[in-house]
């Protein structure tokens, strides 16, 4: 065992990064190009804030009243959507990317779900921080409300925290899992997942209605509130970014 | 353990299938360590398999790999001792040649920040330009960048100058090996510019049909077939009961290649006036990817289906 020029020896010239720095390093890549990680989610959200000032603002200067019914604003959806679109895209691109710098698998799935919860972190505090805005300016004196929508921006800080936070890393996980199966099985695996979502939708559907349960459903939303709901979501997110990151084990980085 | 040339990477009964492609075909190889090796063979040959299924970024069907004498797939001590130089690297949207050289730091530990900047120099890459704005050769010189700064103990470069003009290539060989001098380490080049590498070659690997058809030294690769020229009728006397790899003829002179010829043999053929030329790495592969092919009957069909694909 003179190890000394085997290649073992010569390959321990290089240090390994501990699991930590290459897990970091995966997350710091999805941040190399700052405008489609962080530019680009804030331009949209500008962009859906101005449409809704512009219509605000023309509401209020026809009609010189106090604006009603802001607060069950959906606009801020456009960004949960987004977000949960970005991830496939930044799955599918990043993954290869990474792969091609000999990350291996694990590090490249974990790297990535810190870098998400890290942009889901800075995208809740802001988010909560202009609901208490438009709370303390009277909805910029029209009662007008696009982050203190019912759903999220209301409540104690602790909900509206804990709601956006959730609801963003639960759209994040579904397209991380859509990403990993994209990934690995393309297109093909995409369709096989839409599948197996509308059947378990429909399933839903079809079970709610042969039991005439609709008005539990409804009423189920009604009293687990946002807050409830997205408490429940939260099995659904981690058996995704679960199974998400079993998929993406085993998915090839071909050319 | 003892032995000095312990191989870097070790194969055995490596196959790997796509659907009812077979890309490689029971596949044992074994690289040694601080040398530059040529992985050569046709187009959808199976070059590119072997070298993704090596450094795991692809899974075998069968076989065993071993790198740095482990297996390599999803093992982090293996793969962030290795850089693998793709043609077909995809990069994230967006990205620039700098967010590639700002990244690659992270994942190379032996990283030269000043080797790189110097490379940018040398192949005048803008590195402010969108990458899917570049051209061919740009895009090709972002990997040879990257693959040389990075100093990976295990290099490989597959068909890494695609769209490199002369010059460029020239470039890239000079500073290879000009880095591979001061930093040795074990370097697999692919390509199909057996000539312009031919030099610069210490190991030779031939692969066709997803078989390795030679695995030797390339010195001795380049004396295992020789060119006999003469009559015709002195070269059919001599080539009786040879095996011929490529003959061609002229009026009443014949051109023969034959398999590798020991001393007593050159004399025999030099008493009998025939002429030997040494025969060149790319001659010599096309002669013998030739010859498998027509002996194994690989059908056109398969080997096209597998050239589209890679």
């Amino acid at each position: 065992m003179t190890a000394i020029s085997t290649p073992a020896a010569l390959a321990d010239t290089v240090a390994v990064p501990s699991a930590t720095q290459r897990v970091w390093n995966v997350a710091r890549l999805h941040f190399a190009n700052r405008f489609s990680m962080i530019a680009l989610p804030w331009i949209i959200i500008g962009f859906v804030y101005l449409v809704n000032l512009v219509i605000w603002v023309s509401i209020f200067a026809s009609t010189h009243e106090q604006l009603t019914g802001t607060e069950w604003s959906g606009a801020t959806m456009y960004i949960f959507v987004y977000f949960g679109i970005a991830a496939v895209q930044a799955m599918n691109l990043t993954f290869r990317f990474a792969m091609g710098m000999s990350a291996t698998r694990r590090d490249y799935y974990l790297g990535t779900v810190v870098a998400f919860a890290l942009q889901g972190l800075l995208f809740t505090a802001v988010y909560t921080l202009l609901s208490y805005i438009e709370d303390w300016t009277q909805g910029y004196g029209m009662n007008a409300h696009m982050f203190s929508n019912v759903y999220m921006g209301s409540g104690p800080l602790w909900e509206r925290v804990f709601t956006t936070f959730g609801a963003f890393m639960f759209c994040f996980a579904l397209g991380a899992l859509a990403g990993s199966v994209f990934v690995r099985w393309r297109a093909t695996g995409l369709y096989a997942l839409g599948g197996v979502v509308a059947l378990l939708t429909v399933g839903f559907i079809a079970v709610s209605t042969l039991t005439d349960s609709w008005p539990a459903v409804g009423g189920w939303f009604v009293e687990m509130r946002t807050v409830g709901v997205v408490a429940w979501l939260l099995i659904p997110m981690l058996v995704s970014a679960v199974i998400g990151y079993f998929v993406l084990r085993k998915a090839p980085s071909r050319t | 353990m003892t032995d000095t040339a312990t191989p870097v990477v070790e194969v055995s009964g490596l196959t790997k299938r796509f659907g009812d492609v077979v890309a490689l075909d029971d596949v044992n190889l074994s690289v040694r360590p601080g040398a530059i090796t040529g992985l050569l063979g046709r187009n959808g040959a199976g070059k590119t398999t072997l070298m993704q299924t090596i450094t795991g970024q692809d899974f075998a069907n069968s076989g065993e790999i071993r790198v740095f004498g482990e297996h390599p797939v999803e093992n982090a001590k293996v793969l962030s001792r290795i850089s693998f130089i793709k043609e077909g690297q995809k990069y994230p949207d967006e990205f620039k040649p700098k967010h590639v050289f700002a990244c690659a730091p992270w994942f190379y530990e032996n990283w030269d920040a000043d080797f790189a900047a110097q490379l940018i120099d040398d192949f005048q890459l803008p590195v402010n330009r969108r990458i899917k704005k570049l051209s061919r050769g740009q895009l090709s010189a972002v990997g040879v960048i990257v693959g040389l700064a990075a100093r990976a103990p295990l290099t490989f470069f597959d068909e890494p100058y695609l769209g490199l003009d002369a010059v460029a290539r020239q470039i890239f060989y000079d500073r290879l090996l000009a880095d591979y001098g001061e930093h040795p380490r074990t370097i697999i080049l692919s390509t199909h510019l057996i000539d312009e590498v031919a030099n610069m070659l210490e190991h030779v690997v031939v692969i066709d049909n997803g078989r390795i058809i030679m695995d030797e030294s390339a010195e001795s690769a380049r004396e295992s077939a020789t060119t006999v020229v003469g009559p015709r009728s002195a070269i059919d006397a001599f080539v009786a009961g040879r095996r011929v790899l490529h003959r061609e003829g002229l009026g009443g002179l014949a051109s023969v290649t034959v398999e590798r010829l020991d001393a007593d043999e050159r004399r025999e053929a030099l008493d009998a006036g025939l002429e030997l030329a040494p025969v060149s790495l790319q001659q010599l592969i096309v002669r013998t990817t030739n010859s498998t092919t027509a002996e194994f009957g690989a059908s056109d069909s398969a080997s096209t289906e597998k050239g589209s694909r890679s």
